[in-house]
């Protein structure tokens, strides 16, 4: 490896071409006029004491202002926006317990690699160490869950730090940029132009010859004879689509696709597999067992992919892409590192690569999928018609959606056995089509992330998928939604439980239900009261109509499903077992008490 | 089953030993707070840390001494490099172009002496290159610099004296 300078950047910022400007400006202006120049369309944020000159310089700027209800809401909505824009996500918020309630959204952006540049306001720095009204340490804070953090300690530094925090957020591995303002920087003045901001200040150490690095690894893959792809969030980060699609259909490989990685390839293609690890499809954690090369690419290995990492992929030699240097060899060290950006390096192994196809691993894969299938392991993805009277299924549900919006819905969900069903059952085609908070797991996301992708894919059906424990996490959001007019479906899967956790407790604690089961309000009339439509489902017979009915209306609507409560997603794959150990029902120990 | 053809990184840590990793970062706001925080959370454990300005405005280097496998500093060193204030982060090399790795380090040591015993205490001061930076009645302050083992053991002798009061910087290298 190397050292060497790289300069793409998606957003070209467009203060290079500012002109030399004279005029005596506060520290808040510059803010707006920074995020301006930035090219950013729309904030998510809360005011509050500390913020306040920002907001009073907001209202004679171009920039749009989303005013959430809570601020966690405010760092979700911006990294939903972020994730489906490929831009830079904003919130703002203001000192003290503004700052910390967005720390949860800056720890999901960080896990998840999303640009966000969160603005917070800070006590006047005259007060900074007095335990004033409203003072945080708010870098001490969040710096473990943000990639940098800047306080700003002078009206001159101001425009700098936000193009800094920017061209940060966006370059090499995305992650989040805080940026802490004083409320006497917003307040001062200065005439003193803005230092520019070079375009790109620091080093990325990638690999030094891609082409060499590439070559050796198109030997391993032309000798493979089970090779797989791993494909990660770092094909959507890096729209690198086309180059992974290219690079599998000239070598013939299959294609995994993490829970982050789900539809950075189409799911109806002949070499799609699907998801891995713990409730993974059984025959993609066979083929991980049975492969000999792995081409990662863009993906970290996550416990939730590899379970048992000393039984993951024990005859794989693996070659692993990805543009942060510090994931070579963090859980499993590669023959091949390939420090690069994912559809660099993917254009370059496509390049030397030879013209392959791999029809009798393929058809041992289908093999084991058609068994999984047939022995009622894996329930089909399309099946047919439930009776009457059974309760609503959850394929059942996605494949509806699917229909209804004719595979073009943006799919965000939360956290939970919905998340898993909705990465199993939907048929993601489209590129950037799932959004979840996949490293941290965060219950309350997807209501506001979907706020968020809503108003920067305004073209495309969005789809909100919670349970009735996460949706009553920042359920306050449907104001914020109501207000902004967005076209929002949320299908709440409901079962009366923390699903995932009573899962856990039925199979690995004795069915001791402690503390998963949850009641919620009359979702019907909790949407009524925020003057949308609300719906009840308790029949599988009324999921197609219901959600066909959903479609048809232009405003956003809620639709309770009243599911099986102690439905559970199989396969699974016990914690610290290997991933070949699929259980495919509840164990017989636990008795029902 | 065939053997594995990779190596899980957990597998590779091995017995502990000390590495130098060495730094230079632009001194501001909290970048140290940010290069500690990432050691302690991902890092092998750390046992002396040395900050320093430099002859370059505004940059500081940092010496740490690790505890830990070569590959686990290896990786810290990964991780610290993505900092945006760190501009140049290295695990020392044992050897380089022929040259060995020097590692120093600076103590002031207070031992309690009488006058029967001042002079022997002067004597042991001298075999070890310290010099008397402070002479009172009940106590003689010998400031010393070597390598850690040197320190450690000019210590052990004068321990029998009594020491009163200890300081020392940790380790820089070259």
């Amino acid at each position: 490896m190397a050292v060497s300078l790289s300069s793409t950047h998606a957003q070209a910022p467009a203060h290079q071409s500012q002109q030399p400007d004279t005029e005596q400006k506060t520290g808040a202006r510059i803010l707006c006029e920074a995020l301006e120049q930035e090219g950013v369309e729309v904030l998510f944020g809360y005011p509050g004491g500390a913020i306040m000159p920002f907001y009073d310089a907001l209202t004679s700027s171009s920039l749009r202002h989303v005013l959430v209800r809570h601020e966690q809401a405010a760092a979700h909505a911006a990294d939903g926006y972020a994730r489906a824009t490929g831009r830079v996500g904003v919130c703002v918020a203001t000192s003290g317990p503004g700052a910390t309630n967005l720390v949860t959204g800056l720890a999901t952006a960080s896990m998840d690699s999303v640009p966000i540049v969160a603005i917070t306001g800070q006590v006047a720095r005259r007060f900074i160490g007095t335990d004033a009204f409203q003072e945080t340490d708010v870098i001490g804070i969040t710096q473990p869950v943000t990639k940098h953090s800047i306080l700003v300690r002078s009206v001159e530094e101001l425009a700098y730090a936000v193009h800094e925090a920017f061209a940060i957020a966006r370059s090499g591995r995305p992650g989040p940029v805080l940026i802490d303002v004083p409320k006497d920087v917003q307040q001062a003045t200065t005439a003193a132009p803005a230092e520019h901001y070079p375009a790109a200040p620091w080093r990325h150490t990638l690999t030094a010859s891609l082409d060499e690095a590439a070559a050796r690894a198109a030997e391993i893959i032309d000798a493979a004879e089970c090779p797989l792809i791993l494909a990660g969030h770092g094909i959507i980060l890096s729209g690198a689509y086309e180059a992974l699609r290219a690079f599998a259909e000239r070598t013939g490989i299959p294609v995994i696709t993490t829970l982050l990685g789900i539809s950075a390839f189409p799911e109806s293609h002949p070499l799609s597999l699907g998801l891995p690890g713990m409730h993974g499809r059984a025959e993609v954690n066979h083929a991980i067992h049975a492969a000999d090369v792995l081409v990662a690419v863009g993906m970290r290995f996550d416990d939730r992919v590899t379970g048992n990492i000393s039984h993951f992929a024990p005859h794989a030699r693996i070659i692993h892409i990805d543009i942060d240097p510090s994931e070579m060899g963090k859980v499993l060290i590669p023959v091949v590192p390939i420090v690069a950006d994912a559809r660099v390096a993917l254009e370059a192994l496509t390049n030397y690569a030879a013209p392959a196809q791999h029809d009798d691993w393929m058809a041992k894969i289908l093999t084991w999928r058609r068994e999984a299938e047939e022995s009622g392991q894996v329930p089909p993805a399309t099946s047919g018609l439930p009776e009457e009277h059974s309760s609503p299924q959850p394929q059942e549900i996605l494949a509806a959606i699917r229909k209804a919006t004719e595979g073009r819905a943006l799919m965000v969900t939360d956290v939970g056995q919905h998340q898993m069903w909705a990465a199993r059952f939907y048929g993601y085609d489209q590129p950037n089509s799932h959004l979840t908070s996949g490293g941290l797991g965060t219950m309350g996301f997807a209501l506001p992330a979907a706020m968020g992708a809503a108003l920067g894919r305004p073209e495309q059906p969005i789809w909100v998928i919670a349970g009735d424990g996460g949706i009553q996490m920042n359920i306050q959001e449907l104001a914020t939604i109501v207000d902004l007019g967005l076209p929002i479906k949320v299908a709440i899967f409901n079962n009366g439980y923390l699903g995932m956790v009573r899962q856990w407790q039925q199979f690995f604690h004795q069915r001791n239900y402690s503390e998963t089961r949850i009641t919620g309000p009359d979702y019907v009339k909790l949407a009524a009261a925020y003057s949308i439509a609300g719906f009840q489902v308790t029949r599988a017979s009324d999921v197609a109509a219901t959600i066909e009915q959903a479609m048809a209306i232009d405003g956003p609507v809620v639709i309770d499903f009243v599911m099986e409560q102690e439905a559970n997603v199989f396969p699974m794959v016990p914690p610290g077992q290997g991933n070949t150990n699929m259980i495919h029902k509840a164990p017989s120990t636990g008795d029902n008490r | 089953m065939s053997e594995t053809k990779h190596t899980p990184a957990a597998a590779t840590q091995v017995a502990d030993e000390q590495h130098v990793l060495v730094l230079l970062m632009r001194d501001r706001g909290n970048a140290l707070e940010r290069v500690l925080g990432t050691l302690r959370r991902r890092g092998p454990t750390f046992s002396t840390v040395n900050l320093v300005a430099t002859e370059a405005p505004d940059t500081a280097r940092v010496t740490i001494t690790l505890q830990g496998t070569r590959a686990a500093a290896e990786q810290a060193v990964e991780h610290l490099r993505k900092q945006v204030d760190v501009r140049w982060a290295t695990v020392m090399p044992v050897t380089e172009g022929g040259a060995t790795m020097l590692l120093r380090e600076f103590a002031l040591v207070r031992v309690s002496c009488v006058a029967q015993n001042r002079r022997e205490i002067m004597a042991l001061a001298e075999r070890f290159g310290a010099r008397v930076v402070d002479i009172a009645d009940s106590s003689l302050t010998l400031e010393v610099s070597g390598s850690s083992e040197t320190i450690e053991q000019l210590l052990g002798l004068a321990q029998p004296y009594g020491i009163r009061e200890l300081t020392r910087t940790g380790q820089v290298a070259i």
